[in-house]
């Protein structure tokens, strides 16, 4: 009967732990798309008068082009539009392309997930192994640059790594392709595409991981050498369990917590650090997106990336609440 | 570790003061100094350096015409002038001072033709720009008519006509030739080479004796005709300029990396000074005052944190406008996340302290405990943490700059990268590699105090 009780309590915990995230994750997905409403009327002039002054339009027509876009309504009027329009995905036309944003950010959004998803899992993976390596050999050769990495991906610009690995890598040993995410023209064969996207990503995917594994490092390498000062492991080696079995059995479980909250933490830096690398690489993302945008003064395209990567965002550390909630029971009773 | 870290940031230090008297020139201003994108001067001897052709442009002195071999034919007189010289373009060039060459034909009607020739010595790799500059008067009294051209006889004894004022017939104050003699422009290509896409490598495309003619002639009726010829320079342009050579406007790089360590540190420590008051003002209110306010606090404190930084900063300078205030106080506006919580951990700590609550038994303010007992007990995080937030800031502006939302009117170690990949000079890694560099390591020099610091105020930390 108790233990009945406790797993219902169990259960209640995990429910409301749950609801009390996806409420947070909306509030803020709320305040960022007022944000996105209050910057860009923050702009001096508006952009309608901007095109009246270029083209010397009619009353008339300026007084329909407000109307078209909405602004001749109250201000409430046009953030409720606003709020209801990106709810439903519609950002805007772009200045630029004089497409509908979305669809621009669309036809982008799988290379940078591709960029994003490839380095994280690869610096992760990286990571982790080091920082266990680093923590099982403290002061070794591998603990040392475990820990100089883990600094150096605070300090060098991932632009400028990408940069210099497009130097080396691409125009001086020609290795690698200089820019773009399939040849042109693109092969036509599955299995020749996928080898061919697969060259084009290495030197942004590498010019990530260099800057990233190295914080997941120093994280994992602190968490395992917490652990492994923890009596049970003590306890397990007085048993006579050899060291691999302690390591990994044992210790790596435990010390796995602190890196999920990392990975999530992390995510936001890891996104903008590839949209940075994207631009270098010419990679056909949201990253190159955002650089054109800049170039020409493209608002309502910087509006929707913003948008889109914040809720990117949102959505990444929600997931690592609730992995949190899963692999910790502790926490669903905060 | 904090040594390491001190001399590096001592480093800069001195390189952010002495900048200016390091290099004579502007980082952002100065355009020209050789040809776009030069090379370093040590990396091949070879490649062309700066070259004036003419020793006294300005004709200062009667001697300035022993460098010149002057043929004459007709009935004309070549003179050294101290009644005449070019003024200069007033606020944007400089003139010479009095002092031209004067070249006078008169009534002995008839034709006649003076060519002043400058032979010189070309040996270095063919250079891509060459510019003529020259300055011409010209009194007509009476009836005749004049032209001026101007020559390179290359040493196959090819001659270029450069330029070729046209027959005319009136006076003409001082004026220059226009468009201006420089392989820079289109149309004197293409008039030369019947290709636009040429280059000055095809007026000196070997070593070898060449020679700068400037011919005049006259068609005297009646009267006379003075022509004065003041500012007379040529000029091969360097392919190799100073230690890091040139960007595509022609300014030195060198000066550029000097001058970017100043801003850097400066947007570094100003933006990680006001990110640290923000955290301890926030940290302290949250942590001992507690309640709906540390509620509040809190909470924007954790949407603040799930907003992806970059891209926000990006929105709002790209909307508000980018100048290196502005920029500093956004980033130092979105970096005190961290650190209030740091800080709020540690007041939480210090409020159940026995000397903290001794003091509020007595009577003591909030103000008075938050001034006397947890200010002081928060400074060495809040030193730490300034060390720590400082890369942070440095690498942020970096990237801003780097997509071009930097300052307009400053040359940063970003707004430089942003060059080289804008213009795609990767491959220029004199470029390319230095401004990374330089930012890495006044990073580094902050991450390397903060570190350290740490290690100091938190002892029991050293073990690991």
């Amino acid at each position: 009967m108790e233990i009945w009780e406790s797993a219902e309590g169990d259960h209640m915990g995990l429910r409301s732990y749950i609801a009390k995230r996806v409420v947070f994750a909306a509030i803020t997905l709320f305040i960022i798309m007022t944000l996105n409403f209050v910057i860009f009327r923050l702009m001096p002039g508006n952009p309608i008068a901007l095109i009246a002054d270029v083209v010397r339009l009619r009353p008339e027509q300026v007084r329909r082009l407000y109307e078209l876009f909405g602004l001749d309504r109250p201000i409430w009027d046009q953030y409720v539009q606003y709020i209801v329009q990106t709810l439903q995905g519609f950002y805007g036309y772009s200045f630029y392309t004089q497409r509908p944003v979305s669809q621009d950010i669309m036809e982008r959004l799988p290379n940078t997930l591709l960029l994003v998803g490839t380095s994280t899992v690869l610096s992760i993976i990286i990571g982790m192994v080091v920082g266990i390596v680093a923590a099982a050999k403290r002061g070794s050769a591998i603990d040392i640059s475990a820990i100089s990495f883990g600094f150096l991906g605070n300090s060098v610009p991932v632009f400028w790594l990408g940069l210099i690995l497009l130097l080396v890598l691409g125009v001086n040993l020609k290795w690698f392709p200089l820019r773009g995410t399939t040849s042109v023209p693109a092969p036509r064969e599955p299995l020749a595409l996928v080898a061919d996207i697969l060259w084009h990503m290495t030197l942004p995917t590498l010019a990530l991981v260099i800057i990233l594994f190295g914080g997941y490092a120093l994280v994992m390498r602190a968490a395992m050498i917490d652990v492994l000062t923890e009596d049970y492991i003590t306890l397990a080696r007085a048993k006579g369990m050899d060291e691999r079995t302690v390591l990994y059995k044992h210790a790596l479980r435990n010390a796995m917590l602190p890196m999920v909250t990392v990975i999530s933490l992390a995510f936001g830096f890891l996104l903008t650090g590839a949209l940075l690398t994207e631009t270098v690489f010419s990679w056909y993302g949201l990253g190159r997106y955002i650089w054109d945008a800049i170039l020409k003064h493209d608002y309502p395209a910087l509006q929707g990336i913003f948008f889109i990567i914040s809720a990117m965002v949102v959505a990444a550390n929600l997931i690592a609440d609730l992995i949190y909630a899963v692999l910790d029971p502790r926490v669903r009773y905060d | 570790m904090g040594m390491a870290g001190l001399g590096l940031l001592l480093f800069f230090a001195v390189m952010a003061i002495s900048a200016p008297s390091l290099t004579p020139y502007d980082p952002q201003y100065t355009m020209q100094l050789a040809s776009s994108r030069a090379k370093p001067e040590w990396l091949d001897p070879r490649l062309p350096r700066n070259t004036l052709i003419i020793s006294d442009p300005g004709f200062s002195s009667t001697r300035s015409l022993e460098e010149w071999t002057i043929f004459e034919e007709g009935s004309s007189a070549v003179s050294w002038s101290d009644q005449e010289g070019y003024p200069g373009i007033p606020l944007i060039e400089e003139g010479s001072g009095l002092g031209s060459f004067q070249l006078t034909s008169n009534s002995l009607r008839g034709n006649s033709t003076i060519l002043m020739e400058k032979a010189f010595h070309y040996q270095s790799s063919p250079p891509r720009r060459f510019s003529v500059h020259m300055a011409y008067k010209v009194i007509v009294e009476g009836n005749a008519t004049w032209n001026i051209q101007v020559w390179v006889r290359q040493t196959d004894n090819v001659v270029l006509g450069f330029w070729n004022s046209s027959t005319k017939s009136g006076s003409v104050d001082w004026s220059i030739p226009k468009p201006e003699i420089d392989t820079n422009d289109a149309s004197l290509r293409f008039r030369l080479f019947k290709d636009i896409l040429a280059d000055a490598t095809r007026v000196f495309p070997v070593q070898g004796n060449y020679t700068l003619v400037i011919m005049v002639q006259t068609n005297v009726e009646s009267g006379t005709v003075n022509i004065y010829l003041d500012d007379v320079s040529a000029r091969i342009w360097g392919e190799a300029f100073g230690y890091l050579g040139t960007d595509n406007y022609g300014r030195d790089i060198f000066t550029q990396l000097m001058h970017g360590s100043r801003i850097s540190i400066i947007i570094g420590t100003f933006s990680a000074i006001i990110a640290v008051l923000l955290g301890l003002i926030v940290g302290l209110v949250s942590g001992y005052i507690g309640g709906w306010l540390d509620e509040l606090l809190m909470r924007s404190n954790d949407i603040l944190l799930t907003i992806p930084g970059l891209p926000f900063l990006i929105v709002l300078t790209a909307v508000i406008g980018p100048s290196i205030w502005s920029v500093i106080i956004l980033i130092g506006l979105l970096g005190w996340m961290g650190i209030a919580r740091l800080i709020r951990s540690q007041v939480l700590s210090l409020k159940s302290k026995a000397f903290v609550e001794a003091s509020r038994a007595s009577g003591a303010g909030t103000w008075h405990i938050i001034r006397k007992h947890l200010i002081p007990n928060v400074m060495t995080m809040a030193y730490t943490q300034l060390a720590l937030t400082v890369p942070g800031a440095i690498v942020t502006e970096a990237a801003l700059s780097f997509l071009g939302l930097g300052d307009p009117f400053l040359q940063t170690w970003g707004k430089m990268l942003h060059d080289v990949q804008y213009y795609g000079a990767v491959a220029e890694w004199w470029w390319a590699v230095p401004p990374g560099i330089c930012i890495a390591s006044l990073s580094m020099a902050f991450v390397l105090i903060g570190y350290a610091l740490d290690d100091i105020f938190n002892p029991r930390l050293r073990k690991r």
